[in-house]
């Protein structure tokens, strides 16, 4: 599986959505309702996941589906 | 010609149970948790010409080249190195000095010679012969200040305040306290006598630090109930505020003393207001240790039975736990483990009795020759003291301790407090709803707590299973997230706090508790079992 397709099942699985309510533009906090608790959630599994560990900065600016997609990227490139 | 004025906050020289140096610890920008009240009230009392600047040294660094008439430095016990660090750096670069605040007032003589004017008692007290002085350059060297009447009380200079890295605002409806436990200084320094701000200051001041975007905030009251009239008119108000507030209100937490949780009426506005949070000094299980300490209030009731009114109100509770009572034996480490555990309080501020200067219990202690003088009181770690225990040894108070922290805090037994807390959470009768997100001014320290969580997950497994527990409880009960994050904040300053003095020993945790089979008045055994478990 690829890391797109991680990243998509681990936001699905905490925000408890199905796949394809997520597009790259889906906001997380209005759109998914992510609060603290699943913020943080979604970041241990997709580090525990992808053996990967997102920079500080980049979770500063995660609005949307779509800048988790780039973060990840951007660490496991 | 109009004077500046630069007024510093010095940071405690280790972190404490209510900081916020969690985020410096785990590599975010330094923060503070509850924003300073002293600093920005003074700069309101000052004249208004006056050109006034400050800093919280918690979360941004001190600017010694500032140009500057005067300094203004404040601070409680555990600020005390940071106060003499700033004041002598200030005056050796020739600035004038001015110390005032809790520890300044207390212990005049430790910080007289930092400064060249000490302010002794509440500042508005003295305010306008002080600024008049100070403003005509004939000024004294030290003011002692009448208890004020807080009717007056000027609104906080919150716009001079660096807000974006505070969590808590604060707002103080009253000072003072009508107990007498004899290890508070609270009551030395404030009075036995409640004095009171009307109501339309209160909310003023909400309004004020809600403008600013803050969405927690702590009433800073020494016990905010202990006058039911005037809180439950407080409490209306507030509830009345947030009505008109209900798209994005405001959490409020406070100190309150545990006979309140008595009083039907005042226990249901508490939740109708938003309080969310209370500290509650419960101090010990042990009855006679109460008596010791004339902690009068916690008399006569089952303790653990009175905390549970608050989570069923919906109000988390934070509790003040002290050990080295005169009464306490060697089986208190184990006593109170125990009770902790029957309770859902995830946080307990846990440390040794000390005797705070100019306190009954300081007097009593040199009296019986057992202070321990040049002892920090509370600077350096929580469980430091400056008291020669009875029933035991100071060494076996501090292994007991030792161990005592370690088993709190252990991943296994804090999930276990939280997963009862979740279980046990009353429905939110106030302003906050099922599943909501609040706090919408998305401010950026905010958004650094689940970071810095991350942060402290990643450093064991044992802290990983502790979260996939409590985040797979909190999945039935939604509604109590606010409540479970803030308690997770907590257990990361808490964290913090032990690292920073080297007190985490996860290995102490996984021992029996110490002194088990001790003889009382002996312990020899029980020293040979704390120190083979922390071999
Ligand atoms: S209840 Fe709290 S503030 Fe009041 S005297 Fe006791 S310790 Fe001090």
């Amino acid at each position: 599986m690829d890391n797109k397709q991680v990243v998509l099942e681990v936001i699905a699985e905490v925000a408890g959505r199905p796949l394809s309510d997520l597009t790259p533009t889906t906001e997380l906090v209005a759109g998914l309702n992510l609060d603290s608790s699943k913020a943080l959630q979604l970041l241990i599994e997709l580090e525990e996941r992808l053996d990967i560990e997102i920079d500080d900065e980049q979770v500063g600016r995660l609005k949307t589906v779509g800048d988790v997609l780039a973060a990840v990227d951007a660490v496991a490139a | 010609m109009a004077k500046t004025f630069y007024l510093v906050n010095p940071a405690a020289e280790t972190p404490t149970y209510f900081g916020a140096e969690v985020f410096e610890h785990w590599g975010l920008r330094p923060a503070t948790n509850i924003a300073d009240l002293a600093m920005t009230t003074v700069a309101a009392l000052a004249p208004a010409d006056w050109d006034i600047s400050m800093v919280d040294e918690h979360s941004a660094p001190v600017d010694y080249d500032i140009e500057c008439d005067f300094v203004g430095i404040t601070g409680k016990v555990t600020q005390v190195p940071g106060m003499i660090r700033v004041a002598d750096e200030f005056r050796r670069r020739g600035r004038t000095v001015i110390f005032g605040g809790p520890f300044a007032s207390l212990s005049p003589d430790v910080v007289r010679s930092h400064c060249d004017v000490l302010v002794i008692g509440e500042i508005e007290g003295i305010a306008e012969t002080l600024f008049a002085d100070l403003d005509s350059g004939d000024y004294l060297s030290e003011y002692v200040a009448e208890r004020p009447d807080l009717s007056n009380s000027p609104i906080p200079r919150w716009d001079l305040y660096k807000n974006d890295r505070a969590l808590t605002g604060c707002i103080q409806t009253s000072r003072g306290c009508p107990f007498e436990c004899e290890f508070c200084d609270v009551i030395v320094y404030l009075g036995r006598k409640q004095r009171h701000k009307p109501v339309e200051n209160v909310i003023a001041e909400l309004e004020s630090l809600y403008a600013l975007g803050y969405r927690q905030i702590f009433l800073a009251d020494d016990n905010f109930t202990a006058y039911r009239k005037k809180a439950t008119a407080i409490l209306e108000a507030l509830r009345d505020w947030q009505l008109e507030h209900a798209d994005d209100p405001v959490g409020f937490s406070t100190q309150v003393s545990i006979d309140v949780a008595k009083d039907d009426k005042v226990m249901a506005l508490l939740g109708e207001a938003g309080v969310t949070w209370v500290f509650i000094g419960i101090e010990t299980p042990n009855v006679e240790s109460l008596k010791e300490t004339h902690k009068r209030q916690n008399l006569g009731v089952d303790l653990v039975t009175q905390v549970d009114r608050f989570f069923e109100h919906g109000i988390q509770v934070t509790g003040g736990m002290i050990v080295g009572f005169d009464n306490d034996k060697h089986d208190i480490f184990r006593i109170q483990y125990e009770f902790a555990q029957r309770t859902p309080i995830p946080i307990f501020s846990l440390g040794a009795l000390v005797a705070p200067a100019a306190t009954p219990l300081h007097e009593r202690i040199s009296a019986a020759g057992r202070l321990i003088e040049d002892a920090p009181e509370v600077q350096g770690s929580p469980l430091d003291t400056n008291i020669v225990p009875v029933n035991m040894s100071g060494a076996e108070l501090r292994a007991g301790l030792d161990w005592l922290v370690n088993k709190i805090y252990s991943p296994e037994a804090f999930a276990d407090r939280v997963v009862q807390m979740i279980e046990r959470l009353g429905p939110q009768r106030g302003p906050f709803r099922s599943g909501r997100i609040t706090n919408r001014t998305g401010r950026d320290i905010d958004s650094d707590v689940p970071l810095m969580l991350k942060k402290l997950m990643r450093t064991g497994k044992a802290e990983r299973r502790m979260w996939l527990r409590i985040y797979q409880a909190m999945q039935a009960r939604p509604e109590t997230e606010p409540m479970v994050m803030a308690a997770m904040y907590g257990y990361g300053q808490v964290r913090c706090v032990y690292d920073a003095g080297q007190l985490w020993e996860p290995v102490l945790a996984q021992q029996p508790p110490p002194f088990v089979g001790a003889a009382e008045g002996e312990g020899g055994e029980g020293q040979a079992a704390v120190a083979s478990a922390g071999a």
